[in-house]
C-alpha cells in the first residue's frame, strides 16, 4: 500500500503536474557545432542543455531532478536500448569517472582522437556535476536541506546508502537522457543495489518496509518523464529492469530485494519501470508467486525469460559465458550483454510477406510445393541489406559503459567489446499458417486451383468469401500441429541463415536472429510501407493485423495455452538470441482469487518446462477496452501491453488499440 | 476403443488442484435446466450454429490411446500439483472408453466429474484408476430432481453410498448452486443429513451458477429452460451445518 504521500505524486504524476513548467529544448538546430569534432559536439549540445535546464524541488520529495526541457530531437543514431554500467556509477561516482577521464587523458598524445574523446568526457561529467551543484542549491533555497545534502553527495561521489544509490541512479539516468539517449533500460537492479539495501537493513539504517517506500517513490520518479521520452507512442520509454537469474558464476542471483522490487511495483502499479523477471527450473515458488501475483495488476508485465534457453543461445551466438549469465534486456525484450554496444533492434523482416511472395512465384509457375520452401530463403534476403551505420558519440554514456574511459574510445567509435545488430522476424504465424493453407488445399486436396487462388490473394478476396473461408479452415501455428509447427521452424531457421549469410560489417558486428516484432505488426499491414503486406493465403485480407512477436495469427483460437507454449517450444532458440516474446493474454479468472493466482504460477513452470524463450502474459478484458475506446475519460489509468512495453490505454494511437483488442484471451 | 470428445480445456484451474487439462466427454443422461454445456447432452456429434463465426462440429471422435497419450502430454506440463480432469456431459456414459484413457495416465493426478447417474460397478472400476471424484449430486428429493434434472435420485444415491463404501479414491460433492433449485431449504437439509451419513466424503464445493448458460441454448437451436430464465447464483444460510467443510468455489 502507497502512503498518502505517496499517492498523491502518483496521482499528479498522472496529471502531468510535475511537466507544468516544461520549457523549449535545445536541439542541434539551435548550437553552432561548426568545426567541432564529433565529440566535442556532443559535449557542447550537452552541456549547453544542463545550463538550459532549471532546477525545481517539489517539498517533501525524497530525490531530485524533474526535467525543464520539453521532448529534444533525436538523432537516428543516437545511442539507445541499452543500460549503463550502474554498478560503475555506485562504486565510483562521478569524480571516479573523471579521475580516471584526467589520467587516461595527461597520457593520451594531444590532439589524438583519444584525448578529444576523453575531453570531451570531462566537460560533460563536469557539466552533470554542476548541474547537480544548482540543485543542491535550489533545494537549500526552498528548505530542503536533507535534499540539498544528498545531491552534494551523489552522483559526485560513490552511494554509501540505498537511498543515495538511488538519487545517483536517476540524476545520472535522467542525465544521459538529456545527452540524447533514449529507451534506457535500469539493468539488473536487484543486483547492484542489494549491497547498499542489505548494508542498510543490518546497520538499523532502514527496515524493510522504509526500503519499499524509498523505493516506490523512485518508482513513482520513473513516470514523470513519460511524455519527454516516449518514442514511437507514449509509454514507449524504456525503462526496463530486470531481476533474478543467476550470478556470472551460475549461482543464483535471487535475494530478497527481487522480491521487495516485484512487491513495490505491483503497489506503484504504474507503466515504469517495466519489470522482468528471469527464470529456470529452479526459481523459488516465492518468487514465481510474486512474479504472478505482479502479472495480475494487469500490468503487461513482468516479462519473464527463460536462462535455460536465453544463456545458451547468447554463448552459442559468440558472447563469453560470464557476460551471457549476467544478460539483461534492452527496452523492450532484446536480451543485452555487457562490455559492448549492441543495437538490437535495427531491422526487421516480414516473414509473412516472404512466404507470401514465394506462395504467389509457385501459384503463377505451378511450381511444386517443395519449390515455394525453397523460395521462402532467397526472399528473406531480399529484404535485408548489412547494417553500415555512421554513429554518434556519447561521450557520457561510454564513461559508464564498461571500460570506454580506460581504453580513451568511445562506444560507438569501438569502445566495447562488440557491435552486434539485431533483426526482428515478424508475422511468423501469418507466414506458416499461409504456407499451410495452401499445401492443404491446392496441392493435398487440390480443391483449390493455383489459378483461382491466386486471383483471390491479387483481388484481395473480393468476391470470394467461400475461397476464404475455405483457406481459414486449415492447420494453425499455436495448435502444436505437426504441419503448421514444421513451416514454423521453416522460416525461422531460413531467417536465421539468411542473417547468418551477411557474415560481419566494418564494426565486426554480425546480427542476431529475433521473434519479435516490435511495432512492425502495424507499420507492414498498414498503410505504406516497403514491406507492406497485403491480403495472405491463410484467408487473412489486406489492412488486418499480423500477430505482436509470437503469437497466433489474428482471430485464431488455439487449442489453449500448452498447445502454444509446446508450439513455441519446438523452435530453435540457439539461433535466435535476440528474443521476442510469445504474447499471450489471459482471463481475469487466473488471478481473482489467491488461489487462482496460485495456480497460474504453474503457466510459469510450463513455459519453462516447454523450453521457450521468453513470455508476456497479459491480462485482457475485452469488454473494458472497447468501453475505454468510447470512454477514454473513464479509464484513464487502464494499463496494456502494447508490444515490449506497457502504455496508458487511452494514449495510444487507435491501430495500436485495435490490434490489442483483437487479440484472443485465454480462459481459466 | 473410440470415444466423443466435445471440448478440450487447456490450463484449467476450476476443476480439482492446480493446473489441469480438462476433457469433455459428449452424450448426457440428465437435462439439469440450468445446464451451461447444452452441446455436451447430445451423444452424437452436432453442429453448433454460432452468431457471427458460422458453424462449428461439435463433438469429435478420439481413440482412446491417442487421447491418452495427447493428455499425458499435457499433463506434463501440468506440474505435479496439476493433471487431468474428465468432465462433460457425463463421462460415466463411456466407462470403458474413459478406463482405457485412464490407463494411459498412470502418475498423472486425475479427476472424474460425474452425476452419479451410470452404471455403479463401471463407477467402482473408474474410482479405482483414478486420485479424486467430483460427486454432482444435486437435489436430494427424488421428485425435485426428476422435475429440476430430469432423472430421478435412486441410482444416484445408491452410487453415492456404493462409493462411500466400497470405493477408495478421494470425493468430494460438488454442486452447482442455481438459486431456486439447489439452495432450497429443504434440499440444504437433506443435504446436511446425507452429509452425515457418509463417511469417506471429504467436502462439500458449490459452483456458481453460469449467467453466460442462456447464450449457448440458441447455437444448439433449442430454448433456453425458462424456470431458468435468470440462473442466479444462490445462496447458503448460516444453519447449514453438513459433517465436512463445504465452500463456495469461485
Amino acid at each position: 500500500m502507497l502512503s498518502d504521500r505517496l499517492q498523491k505524486m502518483r496521482e499528479n504524476t498522472r496529471e502531468r503536474f510535475y511537466n507544468r513548467g516544461r520549457i523549449a529544448p535545445l536541439d542541434e538546430a539551435d548550437v553552432d557545432l561548426t568545426g567541432m569534432s564529433p565529440c566535442q559536439a556532443a559535449a557542447e549540445l550537452f552541456v549547453r542543455r544542463c545550463r538550459r535546464e532549471v532546477p525545481t524541488v517539489f517539498p517533501g520529495e525524497k530525490f531530485c531532478f524533474t526535467r525543464s526541457q520539453g521532448k529534444i530531437k533525436y538523432p537516428k543514431t543516437r545511442i539507445e536500448n541499452l543500460s549503463a554500467d550502474w554498478e560503475l556509477l555506485l562504486e565510483q561516482g562521478v569524480a571516479g569517472r573523471l579521475a580516471v577521464a584526467r589520467e587516461k587523458l595527461a597520457a593520451a598524445p594531444p590532439g589524438s582522437e583519444t584525448a578529444d574523446f576523453l575531453a570531451a568526457s570531462i566537460r560533460m561529467l563536469e557539466a552533470a556535476l554542476e548541474l547537480a551543484e544548482r540543485y543542491a542549491a535550489a533545494a537549500e533555497a526552498a528548505g530542503e536541506p536533507a535534499v540539498a545534502d544528498l545531491l552534494r553527495r551523489v552522483p559526485r561521489h560513490p552511494a554509501r546508502t540505498f537511498h543515495e544509490a538511488l538519487q545517483s541512479l536517476f540524476f545520472m539516468f535522467s542525465m544521459f537522457h538529456l545527452s540524447g539517449v533514449t529507451l534506457q533500460g535500469w539493468g539488473r537492479m536487484d543486483q547492484y543495489l542489494e549491497p547498499f539495501y542489505r548494508r542498510d537493513l543490518a546497520s538499523g539504517r532502514l527496515t524493510r518496509s522504509e526500503a519499499g517506500e524509498l523505493l516506490a517513490e523512485f518508482f513513482i520518479f520513473a513516470n514523470r518523464e513519460n511524455d519527454a521520452y516516449g518514442m514511437i507512442q507514449q509509454g514507449d520509454d524504456g525503462e526496463s529492469l530486470m531481476l533474478g537469474g543467476c550470478r556470472r558464476d551460475g549461482s543464483s542471483a535471487v535475494n530478497d530485494l527481487t522480491l521487495l522490487i516485484l512487491e513495490t511495483s505491483c503497489d506503484v502499479s504504474m507503466i515504469n519501470p517495466k519489470i522482468n523477471l528471469r527464470v529456470d527450473s529452479h526459481t523459488p515458488e516465492e518468487i514465481l508467486r510474486a512474479g504472478i501475483r505482479l502479472t495480475g495488476r494487469g500490468l503487461g508485465f513482468p516479462q519473464y525469460c527463460n536462462d535455460e534457453v536465453v544463456i545458451p543461445a547468447l554463448i552459442d551466438f559468440g558472447y563469453p559465458l560470464e557476460d551471457a549469465r549476467d544478460y539483461t534486456v534492452a527496452a523492450c525484450w532484446e536480451f543485452v550483454v555487457g562490455n559492448g554496444r549492441d543495437i538490437p533492434n535495427n531491422m526487421a523482416v516480414n516473414l509473412a510477406l516472404a512466404a507470401d511472395r514465394a506462395i504467389r512465384w509457385g501459384l503463377r509457375e505451378h511450381a511444386a510445393f517443395d519449390e515455394i520452401l525453397s523460395r521462402v530463403a532467397p526472399e528473406i534476403r531480399g529484404q535485408i541489406k548489412m547494417p553500415e551505420p555512421t554513429l554518434l558519440p556519447n561521450p557520457l554514456f561510454s564513461a559508464f559503459s564498461g571500460e570506454c574511459l580506460e581504453r580513451g574510445r568511445d562506444l560507438h567509435f569501438g569502445g566495447g567489446d562488440h557491435l552486434h545488430f539485431g533483426c526482428h522476424g515478424c508475422g511468423s504465424s501469418t507466414a506458416a499458417d499461409s504456407l499451410a493453407a495452401v499445401k492443404k488445399w491446392v496441392y493435398d486436396k487440390k480443391e483449390v486451383s493455383p489459378e483461382e487462388l491466386l486471383r483471390a490473394l491479387e483481388g484481395d478476396y473480393r468476391d470470394a468469401e467461400p475461397l476464404r473461408r475455405k483457406l481459414q479452415d486449415s492447420p494453425k501455428t499455436g495448435n502444436h500441429d505437426p504441419e503448421t509447427d514444421r513451416y514454423l521452424k521453416f522460416v525461422f531457421d531460413a531467417f536465421a541463415g539468411e542473417l547468418k549469410k551477411l557474415g560481419r560489417n566494418k564494426f565486426g558486428g554480425r546480427i542476431r536472429p529475433g521473434t519479435g516484432s516490435a511495432q512492425f505488426y502495424v507499420k507492414m499491414t498498414q498503410g505504406e510501407y516497403r514491406l507492406h503486406l497485403g491480403s495472405t493465403a491463410d484467408g487473412r485480407r489486406d489492412g488486418e493485423f499480423i500477430s505482436s512477436s509470437l503469437a497466433p495469427a489474428p482471430g485464431v483460437r488455439a487449442n489453449g495455452i500448452f498447445s502454444i507454449l509446446k508450439t513455441y517450444g519446438t523452435l530453435d532458440y540457439n539461433k535466435l538470441c535476440n528474443g521476442g516474446p510469445i504474447t499471450l493474454e489471459f482471463s481475469p479468472a487466473y488471478f481473482r482469487t489467491p488461489e487462482a493466482t496460485e495456480k497460474t504460477v504453474g503457466v510459469l513452470r510450463a513455459f519453462v518446462a516447454s523450453g521457450c524463450q521468453q513470455i508476456q502474459m497479459n491480462v485482457l478484458d475485452r469488454e473494458t477496452l472497447l468501453d475505454a475506446q468510447a470512454h477514454p475519460e473513464r479509464h484513464r489509468d487502464l494499463i496494456v501491453r502494447v508490444w515490449g512495453w506497457s502504455g496508458y490505454f487511452v494514449e495510444l494511437d487507435k491501430a495500436y488499440q485495435d490490434q490489442i483488442i483483437g487479440r484472443t484471451a485465454y480462459g481459466g | 476403443m473410440k470415444g466423443l470428445v466435445f471440448d478440450i480445456s487447456e490450463g484449467t484451474i476450476h476443476d480439482g488442484p492446480g493446473l489441469r487439462t480438462t476433457v469433455f466427454l459428449k452424450g448426457c443422461p440428465l437435462r439439469c435446466k440450468w445446464c451451461h454445456s447444452p452441446e455436451g447432452q447430445g451423444r452424437t456429434p452436432e453442429i453448433l450454429h454460432l452468431p457471427g463465426a458460422g458453424e462449428r462440429l461439435c463433438g469429435v471422435e478420439w481413440d482412446a490411446d491417442a487421447l491418452g497419450e495427447h493428455l499425458a502430454e499435457l499433463a506434463a506440463l501440468c506440474g505435479e500439483a496439476g493433471g487431468v480432469t474428465f468432465s462433460g456431459g457425463e463421462p460415466m456414459l463411456q466407462p470403458e472408453f474413459l478406463l482405457e484413457v485412464l490407463t494411459r495416465l498412470t502418475g498423472v493426478h486425475t479427476v472424474v466429474e460425474t452425476s452419479g447417474f451410470c452404471d455403479g460397478d463401471a463407477l467402482l472400476r473408474v474410482d479405482a484408476m483414478v486420485s479424486r471424484i467430483h460427486y454432482g449430486l444435486k437435489i436430494v428429493d427424488d421428485a425435485a430432481a426428476e422435475f429440476w434434472t430430469g432423472r430421478g435420485t435412486r441410482l444416484i444415491l445408491e452410487n453415492l453410498r456404493k462409493l462411500d463404501a466400497e470405493g477408495r479414491a478421494e470425493y468430494n460433492l460438488r454442486l452447482p448452486l442455481i438459486a431456486g433449485a439447489v439452495d432450497t431449504p429443504e434440499n440444504l437439509r437433506a443435504l446436511e443429513a446425507l452429509s452425515h451419513t457418509l463417511r469417506r466424503c471429504r467436502r462439500i464445493d458449490f459452483l456458481p451458477a453460469n449467467p453466460l448458460a442462456p447464450a449457448k441454448y440458441a447455437a444448439c437451436g433449442r430454448e433456453f429452460s425458462p424456470e431458468c430464465r435468470d440462473c442466479v447464483t444462490g445462496h447458503i444460510p448460516s444453519w447449514f451445518r453438513p459433517a465436512v467443510p463445504w465452500s463456495i468455489l469461485d
